[in-house]
C-alpha cells in the first residue's frame, strides 16, 4: 500500500498500526503526535488503528526544551 | 468629519492637520501619533482617524495611561485584543516571554500557569530578575506583568498540568499556548487541548534549543486547530543548552500567531 508520510510517498508491504509506524522510524512513542488525513486521533487508538492505502500521515516530533 | 483625539470623539474641518489638533487640544504636546504612527504637525487628518497627543515626561492619570499604552498599536487591534482571552501553559523560557508580549499587546484576559519556582539558571532566557530567584513563577510573572499592563485580568494558576486536568481549565479561551519544557508533556498537551477545545487555536513549540539559525524555524499547521513553531530537531540535551536569543524568537513567533489568529479578519498584513 502507498501512504503519504511527512510529505513523501512511502510504500508499505502491509498495514501498520500507528505505534508500529512510529517504531519503524526510530521515534519515541510518547513524543510523537500522529496527524492522519487532517485529524489528530486519541493516543489510546495508536496501538489499534492501522494505515490504509492513500492515507496522508504526518508524524510530528516533539523534542524537549522551552 | 468625525475623528478621535485622545479617545474623545470630535468633529473637525476637512483640511485639519495634526498640528491644528495639537494647538487646539494639547498645545504642549510634543508627540503626535496618527493611527499608530508618529507624524509631524503637517500631516493631514482624515475621517475616522485616531490621534493621540503626548507630552514627554508628563505625569498621567490611570485613565489616560490605559489608552496611551496602545497608542502605537495599529487601529482596531487594541479594542479586539482587549476582548480576547488566552492561556499560557508553562512560564519558562517560552512562556514567560510569550506572557510579557501578550501583556504588552493588551490581551484582555490571561490565564498563566506554572507550578515551579525561579532558580538562577532560568535567568539566561526567562523574563525574571535576580531578585526574584526563589519566587513562584506565577507570582513573579504577575508582579512583572502588572508593571507592564495593570488593566489586564490576570488568572494565575499555580498548578501542574496533566492529562486529567486539561478539560475545564481553558473554557472561553480564544488561544491556548503550550510553552512546556518536556517533549512528552508537549505531545500529550497538544493532543488533549486540541481535542478538548476544538473552537480554540492551540499554539505549541518543538525544537528551540541551542543556537541554530532563526531560518531553521518553521510554522506548521496540524489537525484542525493547531500551529507549531520550531525546527522539530534541536532538543535540549547534554552539550546543547537553552538560551535567550533563540528561545525568545520562538516565543515571539508563538505570541504573534496567537494575536494574528484573533485579528484575522481585520489584519491587512
Amino acid at each position: 500500500m502507498k501512504i503519504m508520510l511527512n510529505g513523501e510517498t512511502v510504500e508499505l508491504e502491509a498495514p501498520l498500526t500507528f505505534n508500529e509506524l512510529i517504531d519503524k522510524y526510530d521515534m519515541k512513542r510518547e513524543t510523537v503526535v500522529v496527524e492522519i488525513n487532517g485529524d489528530l486521533p486519541d493516543k489510546s487508538t495508536y496501538g489499534a488503528t492501522q494505515t490504509k492505502d492513500g492515507d496522508v500521515i504526518e508524524l510530528i516530533r516533539f523534542v524537549g526544551g522551552g | 468629519m468625525q475623528i478621535r483625539v485622545n479617545e474623545t470623539e470630535i468633529n473637525i474641518d476637512d483640511k485639519t492637520t495634526a498640528g491644528d489638533l495639537c494647538a487646539k487640544y494639547k498645545s504642549d504636546a510634543d508627540i503626535i501619533i496618527q493611527n499608530g504612527h508618529i507624524v509631524k504637525s503637517d500631516s493631514k487628518i482624515t475621517a475616522g482617524d485616531s490621534v493621540y497627543l503626548i507630552k514627554r515626561g508628563e505625569k498621567l492619570g490611570e485613565g489616560e495611561i490605559k489608552y496611551l499604552l496602545t497608542a502605537r498599536h495599529t487601529p482596531k487591534v487594541a479594542k479586539r485584543l482587549a476582548e480576547c482571552k488566552m492561556a499560557v501553559c508553562g512560564l519558562g523560557g517560552l512562556g514567560s516571554n510569550i506572557a510579557l508580549a501578550l501583556a504588552r499587546m493588551g490581551v484582555g484576559e490571561l490565564i498563566l500557569i506554572d507550578y515551579d519556582v525561579i532558580i538562577p539558571s532560568n535567568i539566561n532566557r526567562q523574563q525574571y530578575y535576580i531578585d526574584q530567584i526563589g519566587m513562584k513563577k506565577t507570582d513573579a510573572t504577575h508582579e512583572n506583568l502588572k508593571r507592564v499592563n495593570p488593566f489586564i485580568k490576570y488568572d494565575m494558576r499555580d498548578i501542574f498540568i496533566e492529562k486529567s486536568n486539561i478539560t475545564g481549565l481553558f473554557d472561553g479561551c480564544d488561544v491556548i499556548i503550550e510553552a512546556f519544557d518536556g517533549a512528552e508533556t508537549k505531545a500529550m498537551f497538544i493532543m488533549e487541548a486540541a481535542r478538548a477545545y476544538p473552537d480554540a487555536h492551540i499554539v505549541g513549540a518543538s525544537g528551540v534549543a541551542g543556537l541554530g539559525s532563526h531560518e531553521s524555524f518553521k510554522v506548521v499547521s496540524v489537525g484542525r486547530n493547531v500551529s507549531l513553531v520550531g525546527d522539530f530537531e534541536a532538543e535540549a540535551k547534554i552539550g546543547r543548552g537553552l538560551m535567550s536569543t533563540r528561545v525568545t524568537i520562538a516565543a515571539g513567533i508563538q505570541a504573534n500567531i496567537a494575536v494574528r489568529h484573533v485579528l484575522a479578519d481585520i489584519l491587512e498584513d
